[in-house]
């Protein structure tokens, strides 16, 4: 069977193809503004292209992420994000105790249960929103790429730091050093700290620090100078799967080669 | 309806509700009583034995506002706002003052001006400033009833000397009214009020342990059209009290029955503590899943002052609190663990009331017999929360973060915690308390009410 899944995240779409089980392709696209179909459209094509198949093979097409509503008329169904993730997590990392998806604009943790259970659904506090968004803006205005970026060395005590706590301030907070002549390192490094603990405080203040087969998906996992910081606080090493940023497509693609059985209570549109 | 498990009905008491709070909203048009503001008391409406008093509470007034008409309910805020009543008091009194301060009510009638006010703190959060709004507005006398607290674990010791000051305050203000105003109190008429107040309380108990019956016969947006008649709704007590009962015997006759509060009921869930008053739709989404709101403790338990007994009833709590987990962060002075509280009672539950003093001891001493302290209490608040989850056989919990109203929020991250480790799915979502929908994302509420809801295995019902 041949699925597609697609991931309309905030930042990015994800496109992956299914076929009998394993990746048979996948490509990604800016999203956002009023061409987010159009782009989807390129993703998926390319996505066909990566598998070497054409539109008319893929039986089903299941949506998710941010922006899911605005394809739900050219796909089968559309899911939320975590039910994805988790459905993710299960084919990727079996016994994941939790999962946390740290996407563009936000981060949602859950707690599994075992066999697709998710035991608690936590999404970040406003202010701790938009940890992704807020490294990649950041990055713009300090001039520096996401390749230096993810390469920077870890702050020290007594570097310079920016807010934590909300976004907006820890923003302010660095402009307020640059201005004072901070080295745009040194404030790119107070930037991912804060993005670390906004992130963290979300995975391990509500997950009854069950973190024992942690798994983190969503585009910041490339940024290596976060991922250490994340590693550093929880103090395990969480499972970062192989272009983690396609979980939500992934898990789609997943539940529509699942067409038929029964997901939810009263499933309707995937049952037979 | 597309999922029906059940058989609904719409119900009958809800003529006579509607009857009793359109009665209210007309009770400030009365030129011959002295209009007041102040909550007179959760327990027993005091007011109600001076011969030519009406008070009427912020409130209710402030939350209907919120919820009926958001243009105007900013248009009050601001206008408290801008008259230095910023975020540190509740969202609907910042509407409903607001109101005062501009001069009309929503629908254009002008606004009851007071003509004395008893600011009356609430530890829920900052309604210790509650009707001070009226002295910016004009002079008019003003009583300051202390709401003596501390935010610990209890202790009867430090109690028994601040309950006293609490009956202090209020034998003070009731004489003070009397000399002010030329009104005496009608001592019978005090008593006769704390007998209906404690059948209704009766009534209300009762419909609570129906309301654990699967499917339940009434949810949350019932409750939160009722609960008010009588309390911060003042109204005449033999008709609050024919109202109790009339609703006892649907609730009663629905639970017999089976006849749902929703009809696809599949998920309970409930709350701590008030909505935000200008997002009620969520009740309704909800229903779309199948999920029922079975209540909070502000609407079943007035916070933690009732429990469920060997027999399953649910009346006032015992004295004495036992808890295992207890032992994790109470300890003796040694460092001994503890397992257990003991309220020790002040004064009894049954004692004899015959005079205005009893009154005034029973009165503000329903908080000690009945221990509100629970409220402030960072142990005792999230088992008393754990205790309602699981009286009514809850799935799962929506706990705001308020950003403002802050002891409503106050051990919120530990009674998740608490629900959590006992099973119950814990959601949060943001915003400010009461009528302010300022910090307040509808879009992003939504989305994560369906994520939820997936995450439970549930999908909506097409309407």
């Amino acid at each position: 069977m041949i699925t597609m899944g697609i991931d309309m995240g905030y930042e990015n779409i994800k496109v992956v193809i299914l076929k009998d089980g394993a990746v048979a392709g996948r490509a990604q696209a800016r999203s956002g503004g009023v061409k987010r179909l159009r782009h989807a459209e390129e993703a998926m094509r390319a996505a066909l292209k990566d598998a070497g198949l054409t539109e008319a093979q893929v039986e089903k097409r299941f949506a998710t992420g941010k922006g899911k509503f605005d394809i739900e008329s050219i796909v089968d169904d559309v899911l939320t994000e975590p039910v994805t993730a988790v459905k993710a997590a299960e084919f990727l990392c079996p016994g994941a105790t939790t999962v946390a998806d740290i996407g563009a604009d936000e981060t949602v943790v859950m707690l599994l249960g075992g066999n697709g259970r998710v035991l608690q659904l936590v999404t970040n506090e406003k202010c701790a929103a938009g940890v992704g968004s807020f490294l990649r803006n950041m990055a713009r205005r300090l001039e520096l790429n996401l390749e230096e970026m993810s390469e920077l060395p870890p702050r020290k005590a007594g570097d310079p730091s920016v807010s934590d706590g909300c976004i907006v301030f820890g923003e302010l907070d660095a402009l307020n050093l640059l201005n004072n002549g901070a080295p745009p390192e040194e404030v790119a490094k107070a930037v991912t700290a804060s993005a670390v603990i906004r992130a963290t405080v979300s995975i391990r203040d509500n997950t009854l620090e069950n973190l024992s087969r942690l798994v983190i998906f969503g585009g910041v996992t490339k940024n290596k100078a976060f991922m250490r910081g994340v590693r550093e606080r929880l103090g395990v090493e969480p499972v970062v799967p192989e272009d983690a940023e396609y979980a939500g497509a992934l898990g789609a693609a997943l539940f529509a080669a699942e067409w038929g059985a029964r997901h939810f209570a009263n499933d309707e549109k995937t049952s037979a | 309806m597309k999922g029906q498990i059940w058989e609904t009905r719409p119900l009958e008491y809800w003529a006579k509700a509607k009857e009793l709070r359109a009665k209210w909203e007309r009770s400030s048009d009365r030129p011959d009583k002295v209009v007041g503001q102040g909550n007179t008391s959760f327990v027993v409406d005091w007011q109600q034995a001076f011969p030519a008093i009406t008070v009427i509470e912020d409130n209710p007034r402030g939350s209907t506002i919120a919820a009926k008409n958001l243009a105007e309910a900013r248009r009050f805020r601001l206008a408290s706002d801008i008259r230095g009543w910023g975020r540190e008091i509740c969202g609907y009194h910042g509407v409903f003052w607001g109101s005062q301060f501009i001069g009309y009510q929503p629908d254009g009638a002008p606004f009851a001006e007071r003509n004395f006010v008893i600011p009356i703190p609430c530890v829920c959060d900052c309604h210790t400033k509650r009707g001070m709004q009226c002295r910016d507005y004009k002079p008019v006398p003003q009583w300051q009833s202390d709401y003596t607290c501390y935010i610990g674990p209890y202790d009867a010791k430090r109690e028994a000397p601040m309950l006293e000051h609490r009956n202090y305050c209020l034998y003070r203000v009731i004489n003070d009214l009397e000399r002010v105003l030329g009104q005496q109190l009608n001592e019978e008429e005090l008593l006769e009020l704390i007998r209906t107040s404690n059948e209704v309380k009766q009534y209300r108990q009762e419909i609570f342990t129906l309301m654990a019956h699967k499917p339940a016969p009434l949810s949350i947006k019932e409750l939160y059209s009722t609960y008010v008649l009588g309390g911060l709704v003042k109204l005449p007590m033999n008709e609050v009290m024919e109202f109790w009962k009339l609703v006892r015997d649907e609730v009663k006759w629905r639970t017999e029955n089976d006849i749902a509060a929703v009809g696809t009921e599949r998920y309970r869930w409930m709350e701590a503590h008030p909505p935000g008053y200008y997002f009620l739709k969520y009740y309704r989404y909800m229903e779309k899943y199948g999920a029922v709101c079975i209540g909070s403790q502000y609407t079943n338990f007035t916070f933690a002052q009732l429990e469920r007994k060997p027999d399953g009833s649910i009346a006032d709590r015992d004295f004495t609190v036992v808890d295992e987990n207890m032992k994790a962060v109470r300890m003796l002075a040694d460092g001994t663990p503890v397992d257990h509280v003991v309220y020790e009672p002040i004064f009894s539950r049954d004692m004899p009331i015959l005079t205005r003093e009893d009154a005034i001891r029973f009165i503000t001493g329903a908080d000690a017999r009945a221990p509100h302290h629970f409220k402030q209490d960072e142990y005792l608040r999230p088992y008393a929360l754990n205790e309602f989850a699981d009286i009514y056989q809850v799935d799962g919990a929506l706990l705001p973060l308020w950003r403002s109203g802050v002891g409503c929020t106050l051990t919120r991250k530990e009674q998740a915690m608490r629900l959590r480790q006992a099973g119950v799915n814990v959601y949060h979502y943001e915003g400010n308390q009461g009528g302010d929908n300022t910090d307040f994302d509808e879009k992003r509420m939504l989305e994560q009410l369906d994520q939820w809801m997936e995450s439970q295995g549930l999908r909506k019902f097409e309407d």
